[in-house]
């Protein structure tokens, strides 16, 4: 179909009304005023394609030719009801639908209709209302089937109004209904139509041979009563007496009593009279001018028992005149009984030029079409058989059938301008027939029941068969084996059919298993917390607008901001920490404009105020047709991540600065040795010298070679310490006898700096496995470093006395020994390169800057750790060791 | 003229030469060498030394091959070592001890720890 006719479903309806109001004009007729009509398919036609509405259209047109076929209303009111109880929705199939209207509906209306308004017999009423019941679903299973077949073939489209699907049983239906019904129509019409014209003939034949019959009979009467009444004349004119004439006329038989002569207009003689009387009378005085034989009704006997005048002219022995009788109807049904034969259901009667009976004989015959019958003779309407009957509304109608005739009349008779009329009752035959038909549509309708049935069950059948189907393959599983009911495997469609659905369902089945697990791996991802995964849409050429901005619910897990919170891409960025916010949005132009990819790192502010490192992996794809780029990505909490990493970057960096310094102490460390004895043996050969040339300034400068060799051997040793050139040899230590060799150490130092200094230690002791030297050393380090601070404060102007606290804890795991003091503090600055080798606060010279790096190298090396933090009067520093117990070591 | 009772040896001329010098000035008579051939030439000859000072990491063969080497040669002769090394790991130290080694000093060594080490070992003689 290159272009689809569109009409809308109005104009559909007039059209198929049309067609339908056509078809039903071209009516087919069973013969015995019964027509099948087969124009409302159109309209159920409409129905199915176009909608109901459209149907009740073309409905309306097309039934409205019976009222033409018809001339009454009922089979248009009838056939419009019937419309809309068949095209209401219903489960129940239309065919199926129609069947129970004329059996609740139609067939009492009709009963009502033809029977009480119009006196309709009881078996024509039977056979109107089983043709009209058969007739209206032949109707929709013609028009279903033509539906099902251009609608399967694809040959007209499902409309919006229409039908758009077909159900198995409404199938079904129409199938058993138009295998049934069809075929029950086209042999109704056919064989009807056969009996009918069969019946047509025989009662044209009959009603011929009677009318001939008669004719013939008619005419040898007349022509013999002419030839009496001739003889009768001859006898009179040669001298014959009335009593003569009279016996005369008995013998011929002519069945008359009186007959008259005129020789003479006005001269009429009584010949069968004894008197022989002359008559003056007007009414018969005119008959002198007849020429030829004529049978005249009598004048003035119009009323009452009709007298004719019947007239012979004559012409003997050069003398002319007429003779005449006077004959009654009376006389006339004698000749006519004696004249003709009549059989069952005929009739024969006689017409005058008037048109009025003048004589009947019938046997078995209902006389009320009699006046119809005169009346069309009359009319010489019926020269040729002619059936006659009840006009209902105007027309003959179907339904008198029974009680109607067919006549013919024959021409003006010989001697009269009568005319004979036969007529033969068509009741039996009408009423055989109708049996026939009746009889036939009660197998059909009693078949269609049965086929009901059947569809009913068949459609059953079918979906048990998909009931059966459906449970089977719902129950299989992806594999092993599946055992189909019989009532699949029976046929072999269903079987194949069962095969094939297997099949998809397992394929079905295993990748529904895939889509699982791969939903299963999906949420575990989305399940965990520090991922956010978000995609939005950019325009660059629209200002860089936004749009369909949407992250994974995990956004609130991780960073605690609510959908609402944070709408939109720009909100997120208003959330990075000012310090990265530039590079942020310049990387996310740069990517969305150029690379298509990008990852960065920057700090974010949770809702909790606190800022999270994240990183950031973003891909923009190609700008689509309205300008708008995909960019789908993640943020991630590396908080954690990027702490450990920091530390890793700090041991990587101690270590490597470990290592080099250690090549550097070992490097240095020759020189320096060869330095070391050159300086000592110079001051020894200097010493000899006599003293007029040594000057102090010599001595001096010795000195501080020696002095400057002590400092770099001191950097050099710790240097070696930090750097591991000598590896700690471990024994078990007391804690407690560390803290007191340590505490004797310290309390003069701290002494000289008038600073307090106290010791707290568990009296449990706890062991640790470390060199003695080496814990000493840390912890004298960082007593030696608060002092520092509190000396520094104290420099400040701060004259808070100094304190100095050494403390001994314990864990089931760790022994922490710290050391706390009121001093500076330490900033956030010096607070993350606190272990840097190198990194000092104290003024040049004073500290090599080696002290904390070299104590943290050494914990770290004996499994433990230091930690500082500022305690808000000072600092404390924590140096933590595996504890070990005392049998283990 | 007193009797050589100190050998030095260390790859580095310049320490060898210093640290003899400065023992010799002090009344201890000492001669460095650079290479472990010329120490065993020397130590063949000289009857009276008492103390060997060895260098650990020396270019082709370390202190104790050395020790090792000179206790093979010279059997007979009663010998102190002293290893200075830029490096004395605890395993060296170990090593040491069982080839005999009487006192471990790690460079820088300082000129008087140098002869606190070694007079105590000549006056043991």
């Amino acid at each position: 179909m290159v272009k689809r006719l569109t009409l809308s479903p109005i104009l559909w309806g007039v059209l198929c009304g049309c067609l339908g109001f056509a078809a039903n004009m071209a009516r087919f007729s069973l013969g015995t005023g019964v027509d099948i009509l087969l124009g409302n398919v159109f309209s159920y036609f409409a129905f199915r394609a176009f909608g109901r509405r459209s149907g009740l259209i073309a409905i309306t047109i097309s039934a409205s030719a019976t009222v033409l076929l018809w001339n009454h209303p009922f089979a248009w009111i009838i056939w419009i009801v019937e419309y809309v109880f068949v095209t209401r929705r219903s489960k129940i199939a239309a065919p199926a639908r129609d069947v129970i209207f004329w059996s609740l509906i139609g067939a009492p209306a009709l009963f009502l209709f033809y029977g009480l308004i119009m006196g309709m017999d009881l078996l024509s009423m039977l056979l109107v209302v089983l043709k009209q019941g058969a007739n209206g679903v032949a109707n929709i299973v013609i028009a279903d089937v033509l539906f099902f077949v251009l609608f399967t073939r694809r040959w007209i489209h499902p409309t919006e109004h229409g039908v758009s699907s077909i159900s198995l049983r409404e199938s079904v239906v129409v199938l058993f209904f138009s295998l049934v019904l069809l075929p029950t129509v086209v042999a109704l019409w056919t064989t009807s139509r056969g009996a009918y014209e069969r019946l047509s003939d025989e009662s044209q034949q009959t009603t011929m041979r009677v009318l001939r019959e008669a004719e013939v009979r008619y005419n040898d009467l007349v022509d013999r009563y002419f030839q009496n009444i001739r003889a009768l004349t001859q006898a009179y004119l040669d001298g014959a007496d009335g009593a003569q004439i009279r016996e005369m006329a008995r013998t011929l038989n002519t069945g008359f009593e009186r007959f008259y002569v005129q020789v003479k207009p006005d001269h009429i003689v009584d010949i069968a009279s004894s008197t022989r009387a002359e008559i003056h009378d007007e009414r018969i005085a005119d008959t002198f001018q007849y020429k030829f034989p004529a049978m005249r009704p009598l004048p003035g006997t119009e009323g009452g028992a009709r007298k004719f005048q019947w007239v012979v002219p004559f012409e003997i022995g050069g003398r002319h005149g007429v003779t005449f009788t006077i004959v009654s109807t009376s006389d006339i049904q004698r000749i006519l009984d004696a004249a003709t034969f009549v059989q069952s259901n005929s009739a024969l009667m006689v017409l005058d030029a008037d048109g009025k009976v003048v004589a009947l004989k019938r046997n078995a015959i209902e006389g009320h079409w009699e006046q119809r019958v005169a009346e069309l003779a009359s009319a010489n309407q019926l020269l040729s058989p002619v059936r006659v009957g009840k006009l209902i509304f105007g027309v003959p109608a179907m339904v008198m059938e029974s009680e109607s005739v067919l006549a013919l009349a024959s021409a003006p008779l010989k001697g009269t301008n009568w005319r004979l009329v036969s007529a033969v009752s068509l009741e039996k035959g009408v009423t055989s027939l109708r049996r026939q038909q009746v009889f036939l549509l009660f197998q059909a309708i009693a078949i269609l029941n049965l086929a009901a049935l059947v569809a009913v069950s068949v459609s059953r059948t079918g979906r048990e068969i998909s009931g059966d189907l459906i449970n089977a393959i719902e129950k299989s599983t992806e594999s092993g084996a599946v055992v189909f009911p019989k009532s699949i495997t029976r046929f072999g469609e269903t079987r194949d059919m069962a095969a094939r659905l297997l099949s998809v369902h397992r394929k079905f089945l295993r990748e529904k298993r895939e889509l699982d697990r791969e939903r299963w791996r999906i949420e575990q991802i989305a399940a965990e917390p520090p991922l956010v995964i978000y995609a939005y849409e950019v325009n660059i050429d629209a200002g860089y607008r936004v749009a369909h901005f949407q992250t994974s619910p995990s956004r609130q897990k991780v960073y605690g901001w609510t959908p609402d919170e944070v709408p939109n891409v720009g909100s997120w960025l208003d959330r990075i920490h000012p310090d990265d916010k530039e590079a942020v949005i310049a990387n996310l132009l740069k990517t969305i404009e150029k690379d298509g990819r990008s990852i960065s790192e920057y700090r974010v502010k949770k809702k909790n105020g606190e800022y999270v490192w994240v990183v950031d992996c973003a891909i923009v794809g190609a700008p689509a047709e309205n300008g708008f780029r995909d960019v789908i990505g993640f943020s991630m909490d590396i908080t954690e991540l990027k702490v450990m990493r920091e530390k890793l970057v700090q041991a990587a960096k101690l270590s490597t600065l470990g290592e080099m310094a250690a090549g550097l102490a070992h490097e240095i460390n020759q020189p320096l040795q060869a330095i070391t004895f050159a300086a000592a043996n110079l001051k020894y050969d200097v010493k000899k010298l006599p003293e007029t040339e040594i000057t102090p300034k010599i001595l001096q400068r010795i000195e501080r070679i020696e002095h400057q060799i002590d400092r770099a051997s001191e950097i050099i040793s710790h240097v070696g310490i930090f750097g591991r050139a000598t590896p700690i040899a471990r024994e078990l230590l007391s804690v407690n006898a560390v803290i007191d060799a340590i505490a004797a150490l310290a309390r003069p130092m701290c002494l000289d700096a008038a600073i307090y200094f106290d010791v707290k230690h568990p009296d449990e002791d706890a062991f640790v496995s470390a060199q003695q030297v080496m814990v000493e050393q840390i912890i004298m380090n960082l007593i030696s470093n608060a002092r520092d601070a509190i000396g520094d404060r104290k420099k400040a102007g701060d004259e808070t006395p100094g304190q100095i606290s050494l403390q001994v804890g314990r864990t089931p795991s760790e022994v922490l020994i710290s050391v706390e003091d009121n001093g500076t503090g330490i900033s956030d600055d010096n607070m993350r390169r606190l272990f840097e080798p190198f990194f000092t606060t104290k003024a040049p010279g004073s500290g090599t800057g080696l002290g904390l790096s070299i104590s943290f190298g050494i914990a770290t090396e004996l499994g433990g750790a230091i930690n500082a933090v500022n305690t808000g009067g000072g600092a404390r520093f924590t140096l933590i060791m595996p504890r070990v117990q005392r049998a283990t070591a | 003229m007193k009797e050589v009772e100190v050998l030095l040896l260390d790859d580095e001329i310049e320490i060898a030469d210093e640290v003899a010098d400065y023992l010799s000035g002090r009344g201890v008579k000492a001669i460095g060498l650079f290479t472990p051939a010329m120490l065993e030439d020397e130590l063949g000859r000289m009857e009276k030394v008492r103390v060997v000072v060895t260098d650990l990491r020396m270019p082709g063969r370390s202190g104790f091959d050395f020790i090792r080497s000179i206790k093979e040669k010279f059997p007979d002769r009663r010998l102190s070592f002293v290893v200075m090394s830029g490096f004395i790991s605890p395993e060296d130290v170990e090593a040491g001890r069982q080839l005999g080694v009487v006192d471990f000093l790690r460079k820088p060594v300082a000129p008087q720890e140098l002869m606190d080490a070694i007079l105590p070992l000549l006056r043991g003689s």
